[in-house]
């Protein structure tokens, strides 16, 4: 490849100097378009000769021609034109933007603009009106379903909770499967710093939170691996391209100063509020108690499960028939409460009645979203000089209390042209995040999973009966947690929200300064230095007096620390853009870079509080550390050549070398090429263009990518606790042991490698457009955490044995119905894809990995299967595959790795559809995840103790359908308590797999643009007024009704772990106002 | 292209970060503080496979209806990689330091204790890597020795401990089993080694050995402490049964009614120690029966516990516990369920306060986890030497009852201690051959509160004790004569197939019975 760059160069050099020797008639003009902003960059070229100039920063031009030459004035993104040399010298032209964006110009890697068409990949395209006003501050959410192949998760529905995005499906099942973000350049650093595990809590914000979307320019997905092999290993999961309002300066121009004001404001509420029934309560057996389920007898006093069988209601404990006394009178002494009565104001002999109470409904709240930024850009009146700067403000309530998130972002961007040579532009962001929610961690169904508290973990189920909201919920003597079970052994969600709370507050800087330098009309060198710095503060806490979790969480634990998190970037780039000749174009670029990425973890973690509600490590007992430092730097160098024939056929060739800091030497380093070539039939062959035929593009790439472990994998480590226990007179016993990973000299890169082909299409007058990928990637030598059988004396080591294979399709298409700005315009786009990953080898002596999730439980890595497979406990079955039951007349269960779920969804559909009529749009979007499987406890768990509307008709009786163990068919009957808690809550794990399909209303909005006319005498530019509402309906049509669940969420966290929901993430739903202004 | 690149800094350039700067690296290990985290380990790991095999023996509940459920082969992943990686490997590591430094005495506590991991492991799960165990990434997969191989390579370990604990030399820091003495490590040996003969039935291996543990001083046991954090250093059955919302496991219908029956109308002296009730009636035994808080206590038995005339749901006195398999939902009985008494679990002594308990009470969790005790030795020596059934059975006993007292509580008065002996000894004298053999057994199994290890390698041996309460599921399949491979074993070791079921028999057993429940 070399030798054919230098022939080129070469080639080049003998161009320009047949240029100076050019002597002809002087022409001059300015190129300029259709509103009068001259266009600087734009080309002008003697057609037929070599013969050749750019506009420069005014838009102006000076080119030797001869009367009856033909110039031909191009710019991207313009409709090209030619005039003939008459006797004027000077020719002034106006080129019209290219209505049909034939020629649309795209953001690619190390922010290369290149025509749409020159590609030879997917690159999908998201605009600031798709991205303005939105209710969630989230970037990651916002950009659900506005592009495809891209798949967005939400952990839930709290405000500032964490977002996955993985594109084209998972490259790898234990490296970090995440896109590159690239803001304005810079590498940003996105990773979701979760407080604790999944089991103890993983609540954290993805930290792409810290970009408001409201001063995003535009977003550019880069998909596949030949579209960002020049980012190196950190482009191999797709990249976000991100550019800013700051970012945008660039275009200069001397313009007047326009200040956009967007401002809106939202109700915020949860979406997935079960439909709870009505007619029983706490109990089990249709007989009262105070237990965690709902199977109790019913609320009418008749009937063989009414409530006049109850001694406890019926009036014979309570002396009133219909009531119970109250949980307070009748608690264990030992829980403390039977002394506090009269503190609480709860006479002994006080009742409380048998009636359904709203606690669940009313627990929540509607939250307040409001979200206002302000953008004021311009440029000095020479138009050297350009600047932005933007304030934006989100402050957003969660719908549940103690649920916030705020946001200050500040930015301000700068271009300026020094001299003719030189150009420098640079951006400057700060953002202030913070994240505060109570405790939320996996639930099982009864309590909280772990070692802490969860707000969700007993709030879902609280029996019909029990009267959340209407009792007192902390003991005022010392503080602790009061609820209605005798032996006090459930913590009372009101108490976990005054009590407990995990907060992040982020401070965060971030952005980079590009120097330029024109080396000549066709080079161009520039550096590019980007830093981006967060500190992370965080708090985990919980007061003393907590029932669950661990000793230590009940004695009161207050854990605070720091994540430091930095990435510097140094970029050198040298890029050319030769006119070959009439028919041929090269650019190129070649470069390097470095990044060094630190992650630096310092912190106490204090238990045993003794003041009650003093948070201060001085007021714990006991002191802990928390540290943890991780550093990884990369450097890699870079070329890059595209090769154009006629606007009609383009190659482009590019290769990457990095070397990594955490490899052996010889390991350390990979190069890996990529090619793609891009042609448009309908410019090369004449007859083929037609009113039909619009436009016809067929690309073919093949991109390569490499990935570096994180860490440090090569090395073995000695574990040292200088507290693993206490000798017989107190004294701390230090011990050593031996680290558990096996550490692996010979780890060495991973190599992906990315065949994809592409159909581009525009027809029947440009009213309908289609764009069509199919891809194939492998992942090779796929670097697997290995778990080793300890009787290595590890459990675990990193290797490169496995092999993955994804498969996909994109399809986009777009249907202008109506296009009248001043009537009816209607345009659909639908976005459809579909991806899988097969894992193709594993190695010789790993039947399967489970990567995520429990040993038991979890997502699996299986030769032949589905990346994103789940496997747990299953019913079993006999022989001839029939259920196998045992004689009690439940399931009986294979333990297990079974294959019981297939998180990895079927596909992928998004319509979205604009309808406006002269000042007045609507638009909504809608999506469809069809198929993909989850695991979910919040539906077992409402199913499993009672509480929904399905479990209502108590007098059913079930045989479960299978064969007792001797092969005869099962005849045991059972009752609707041992269905539901013995089979479906408590069973096979099988039994909580539910297919997670569904449809979902993801927006609608309704704008009014005030008239033009009517904004003449004010200073106003524009005005709009939006209503919008997002998340307003959906329906997971594969599971039951009455638990109203919504499957968009990531219970094991942001990760590699899918299809898990454990009762840890209800969604929201939110609606509001939102009012534009420019002036 | 080199001269396009120039850095401003360097540090980003610096490509050789490999060290973890989070954990220390192996070159700076310390055989003492290996040895500490080896004796703490070994502790946690014993008294969980001891209280897994009890649960399987009705010492303790097992709450899980079906036996392959219960002892699934996840459940498992803990005791293996604690035993291997954990344990073993910190051996072998400590031994190479040990050597250097002429640290024979850890040498032999290593042994010592990786003998009776060995021997544990076999009996558990049969035949196990330990000719090519422990090398890393020279074998990634290690192929099973014999049950029987490993048994005599644990017979070796033990001469070797001995040999080395009688070369004198330096003792560590912290002995957390015997303080530094010697003499009871060497006994400890010994005892572990009659272990073995009795297991395999080797009598005259078994009578030869003639120094070993013979005094409750002598006790091979782990002291826990109270700490509740940081370390949490309590008994782990204390943890369980004394929380902030009470009792946290349930204690075995079985045990309590064997005990309450006692012997000539009296109630074992022991269950004071044993158990505490925080109240004094149970619904259904004394109390009225109460849907709420114990839901059986308005049932009536299962037929075939009907059948073969087995305790049911409850007892009397305020003994209020679960059935073999009873894995029913959790009423709000935290205040009133029975739970774990001052023996071994450092708990409260049942002074018949009737109190709800919470973290803290009683000895605050400063229990012991027996590992090999006086009273066993006699157990074993009673069926080894069947002349000598009856005197060594009656001193186990004898060992067994002064023991309960040793942690907390009254003392138990020597008269009461004769006078409950001489109860049994009456029950013993006038019971047939088979019933004595059934009351050694009996009481055997509850000398073993605080570890069944041997009670599951006894009932597999002899099918004894026969009258054990039947699992509350009628089909709650076989009763495992083996366990399965742990999960964390059969799926990453392409050596090793996964059993499909349980019963397939360990070496010593081969001619075991097969009527077991």
């Amino acid at each position: 490849m070399k030798t054919k760059l230098n022939g080129i160069l070469t080639l080049a050099l003998v161009f320009a100097v047949q240029l100076l020797f050019a002597q002809e008639k002087t022409i001059s003009g300015t190129v300029s378009d259709g509103d009068g902003i001259p266009l600087p960059g734009a080309t002008v070229i003697v057609q037929g000769t070599t013969n050749g100039v750019s506009t420069d920063f005014d838009g102006k031009y000076t080119i030797f021609a001869n009367v009856g030459e033909t110039l031909s004035f191009s710019f991207i993104g313009y409709v090209a034109k030619t005039v003939v040399v008459g006797t004027s010298n000077t020719i002034n032209v106006t080129l019209e933007t290219d209505s049909q964006q034939l020629d649309e110009v795209i953001v690619t890697s190390l922010g290369i603009k290149r025509e749409k068409k020159a590609l030879g990949y997917a690159v999908s395209e998201v605009d600031q009106s798709q991205l303005e006003q939105r209710a969630d501050g989230d970037i990651g959410r916002v950009l659900s379903g506005k592009a495809s192949g891209v798949n967005i998760t939400n952990q839930s529905g709290l405000s500032g909770s964490g977002t996955s995005i993985v594109i084209r499906g998972f490259n790898s099942f234990s490296q970090d499967n995440q896109p590159l973000f690239i803001v304005d350049g810079i590498p940003f650093s996105t990773e979701t710093n979760s407080q604790g595990s999944f089991v103890d809590g993983n609540n954290g914000s993805s930290r792409f939170l810290d970009i408001d979307p409201n001063n995003i320019e535009n977003v550019s997905v880069l998909k596949g691996l030949a579209a960002s092999t020049l980012y190196g290993t950190q482009g191999r999961n797709g990249v976000i391209l991100i550019t800013t309002k700051a970012g945008k300066t660039g275009s200069a121009g001397p313009r007047k100063t326009e200040i956009t004001v967007n401002s809106s404001i939202f109700v915020h509420e949860i979406a997935s509020m079960p439909e709870y029934q009505n007619d029983y309560g706490n109990g089990f057996d249709q007989a009262f108690g105070w237990f965690f389920s709902n199977w109790g007898p019913a609320f009418r006093q008749d009937g063989p499960d009414g409530w006049a069988n109850q001694a406890a209601i019926n009036g014979t404990q309570s002396g009133t028939p219909g009531f119970l006394r109250h949980p307070y009178t009748t608690a264990s002494s030992s829980t403390g409460i039977p002394a506090i009565l009269d503190a609480i104001g709860i006479a002994p002999d006080a009742l409380q009645e048998w009636k359904p109470y709203r606690s669940v409904e009313n627990f929540f709240r509607k939250g307040q979203v409001t979200n206002n930024n302000i953008n004021i850009r311009g440029a000095s009146s020479d138009g050297t000089v350009s600047y932005n700067v933007n304030y934006g403000n989100l402050s957003d309530e969660g719908f549940t209390p103690g649920n916030k998130l705020t946001r200050n972002t500040l930015s301000f961007g700068g271009n300026a042209q020094l001299s003719n040579k030189f150009s420098i532009n640079g951006t400057l962001n700060y953002t202030g995040t913070n994240f505060r929610t109570p405790p939320v961690a996996a639930n099982y169904g009864s309590n909280v999973g772990g070692d802490g508290a969860s707000i969700f973990a007993n709030l879902f189920y609280t029996p019909r009966s029990v009267d959340l909201m209407g009792m007192p919920y902390q003991n005022p003597v010392t503080g602790e947690s009061i609820y209605y079970r005798q032996n006090n052994s459930i913590q009372n969600p009101l108490w976990t929200v005054d009590n407990a709370a995990n907060i992040q507050d982020v401070h965060r800087v971030f952005g980079g300064a590009t120097l330029n330098y024109n080396i000549n009309d066709n080079l161009n060198a520039s550096y590019r230095y980007g830093v981006d710095v967060y500190n992370e503060n965080n708090i985990n806490y919980s007061n003393k007096g907590g029932k669950t979790g661990s000793v230590g969480n009940q004695s009161g634990q207050y854990d605070t620390w720091n994540n430091v998190k930095t990435i510097f970037t140094h970029n050198a780039t040298i890029s050319g853009d030769y006119k070959l000749n009439d028919d041929y174009g090269l650019t190129f670029a070649v470069g390097a870079e470095s990044r060094s990425d630190t992650y630096d973890r310092n912190g106490v973690a204090s238990t045993g509080q003794q003041v009650f509600g003093v948070l201060r490590h001085f007021n714990f007992a006991l002191q802990d550390e928390i540290q943890f430092f991780q550093k990884r730097n990369i450097v890699g160098i870079y070329g890059q050549a595209a090769l154009d024939y006629k606007s009609m056929a383009y190659l482009t060739v590019a290769a990457r070398k990095d070397w990594v800091s955490n490899l052996a030497t010889e390991n350390n380093s990979i190069t890996y090429p990529s090619v793609s070539v891009s042609f448009l039939p309908t410019t090369m062959f004449d007859g083929l263009k037609s009113d039909m035929v619009n436009y016809l593009k067929v690309r073919a790439g093949y991109g390569t990518s490499a990935n570096f472990p994180g860490g440090y994998p090569i090395a073995s480590v000695l574990s040292l606790d200088t507290q693993r226990f206490q000798d017989q007179s107190g004294n701390m016993v230090i011990a050593n042991t031996s680290g558990s990973q096996l550490g692996n000299s010979n780890l060495k890169p991973e190599l992906i490698g990315e065949l994809e082909f592409g159909v581009e299409g525009r027809f029947f007058n440009n009213k309908l457009s289609a764009d069509i990928s199919i891809y194939n990637k492998t992942t090779n030598d796929l670097i697997i955490s290995r778990p080793l059988d300890p009787s290595t004396g590890y459990t675990s080591t990193q290797t490169n044995i496995g092999e993955i294979e994804n498969k996909g399709v994109e399809i986009d298409l777009g249907m202008d119905w109506f296009n009248n700005p001043n009537g009816l315009s209607w345009n659909t786009f639908i976005n459809w894809s579909q991806n899988d990953a097969i894992v193709t080898d594993l190695g010789q002596d790993t039947d399967e990995i489970v990567y995520s999730g429990f040993s038991s439980l979890g997502n699996v890595a299986k030769v032949g299967k589905s990346l994103g497979t789940i496997v747990g406990s299953a019913i079993t079955r006999n022989e001839n595959g029939e259920f196998v039951v045992q004689s009690n007349g439940n399931y009986d269960v294979t333990f297990g790795t079974n294959e019981i779920g297939n998180a990895n969804p079927d596909w992928l559909l998004n319509i979205s559809n604009t309808i406006s009529y002269k000042n007045l749009s609507m638009s909504f979007l809608v999506n469809h995840v069809h198929g993909g499987d989850i695991f979910t406890y919040t539906v077992a768990t409402l199913l499993g103790r009672g509480m929904i509307k399905e479990t209502a008709d108590r007098a059913d009786s079930y045989i479960l359908p299978g064969v007792q163990a001797d092969g005869s068919p099962n005849t045991v009957m059972i009752n609707n308590s041992q269905y539901y808690f013995d089979n479906v809550l408590y069973g096979p794990d099988e039994m909580l797999v539910y297919d997670a399909s569904v449809w979902r209303l993801a927006e609608i909005s309704l704008t009014y643009k005030v008239p033009k006319n009517l904004l003449e005498k004010t200073p106003f530019g524009s005005i709009d007024f939006t209503a919008s509402g997002f998340n307003l309906w959906y329906d997971a049509y594969n599971t039951p009704d009455g638990a109203n669940w919504d499957p968009n969420i990531a219970g094991v966290g942001v990760g590699n772990g899918r299809g898990f929901d454990y009762l840890n993430g209800p969604s929201a739903k939110r609606y509001g106002l939102g009012l534009k202004l420019t002036f | 292209m080199i001269g396009l690149v120039s850095f401003t800094s360097c540090e980003t350039m610096e490509l050789e970060l490999v060290d973890n700067p989070n954990a220390l690296s192996p070159t700076q290990a310390d055989a003492t503080f290996f040895l500490n985290s080896i004796q703490v380990e070994f502790a946690g790991w014993v008294n969980s496979v001891g209280s897994r095999s009890a649960a399987l023996t009705r010492i303790n509940q097992m709450a899980g209806r079906s036996y392959p459920q219960v002892y699934a082969p996840t459940s498992f992943n803990g005791t293996w990689s604690s035993a291997y990686r954990g344990m073993m490997e910190d051996i072998r590591l400590m031994n190479n330091l040990a050597e250097e430094s002429g640290l024979r005495y850890h040498i032999g506590m290593g042994e010592v204790m990786k003998a009776y991991i060995l021997i544990t492991l076999v009996d558990q799960f049969g035949d196990v890597p330990f000719s090519e165990a422990l090398l890393g990434s020279e074998n990634l997969a290690p192929k099973a020795d014999s049950g029987e191989s490993i048994y005599a390579a644990a017979l070796d370990l033990l001469d070797s401990a001995v040999t080395n604990f009688n070369a004198g030399g330096p003792k560590p820091a912290l002995d957390m089993y015997y303080g530094g003495n010697t003499a009871r490590w060497i006994k400890a040996a010994n005892s572990i080694k009659k272990k073995i003969y009795y297991t395999t039935g080797n009598t005259a291996g078994f009578n030869g050995i003639t120094d070993y543990i013979k005094t409750e001083a002598e006790d091979f046991q782990f002291k826990w402490g109270t700490n509740e954090v940081q370390p949490d250093t309590r008994h782990p059955s204390y943890r369980s049964s004394y929380t902030a919302t009470g009792g946290g496991s349930y204690m075995s219908n079985w045990l309590m009614a064997t005990m309450l029956e006692g012997h000539g109308g009296t109630k074992d002296p022991r269950m004071a120690y044993y158990f505490y009730r925080q109240v004094s009636a149970t619904p259904g035994f004394g109390a009225d029966p109460n849907e709420e808080t114990l839901e059986c206590s308005l049932q009536t038995a299962p037929s075939h516990y009907l059948a073969s005339n087995q305790t049911f749901c409850g007892l009397n006195d305020g003994y209020w516990g679960r059935d073999h398999g009873n894995n029913n939902g959790i009423p709000p009985d935290g205040f009133l369920r029975t739970l774990h008494g001052v023996y071994p679990a450092g708990g409260k002594f049942d002074d018949r306060s009737f109190k709800g308990q919470v973290n803290g009470a009683g000895e605050g969790g400063r229990g012991i986890t027996p590992i090999m005790l006086s009273s066993w030795m006699d157990f074993m020596h009673a069926f080894m030497n069947p002349s000598d059934m009856k005197a060594s059975t009656l001193a186990g006993v004898k060992k067994s009852i002064e023991k309960a007292d040793s942690l907390g509580g009254p003392s138990i008065e020597s008269a009461e201690i004769t006078s409950y002996v001489s109860l049994f000894e009456a029950d013993y004298d006038s019971a047939s051959a088979s019933e004595k053999a059934e009351l050694w057994a009996t009481q055997y199994w509850i000398s073993m509160w605080g570890n069944g290890i041997d009670a599951y390698n006894t009932y597999r041996k002899t099918g004894l004790p026969n009258n054990v309460q039947i699992n509350i599921e009628p089909n709650p399949g076989a009763f495992p004569l083996i366990m399965y491979y742990p999960d964390n074993y059969a799926a990453t070791n392409s050596n090793v197939t996964q059993r499909t079921d349980l019963t397939e028999r360990v070496f010593w057993n081969a001619s075991g019975p097969s009527n077991l429940k």
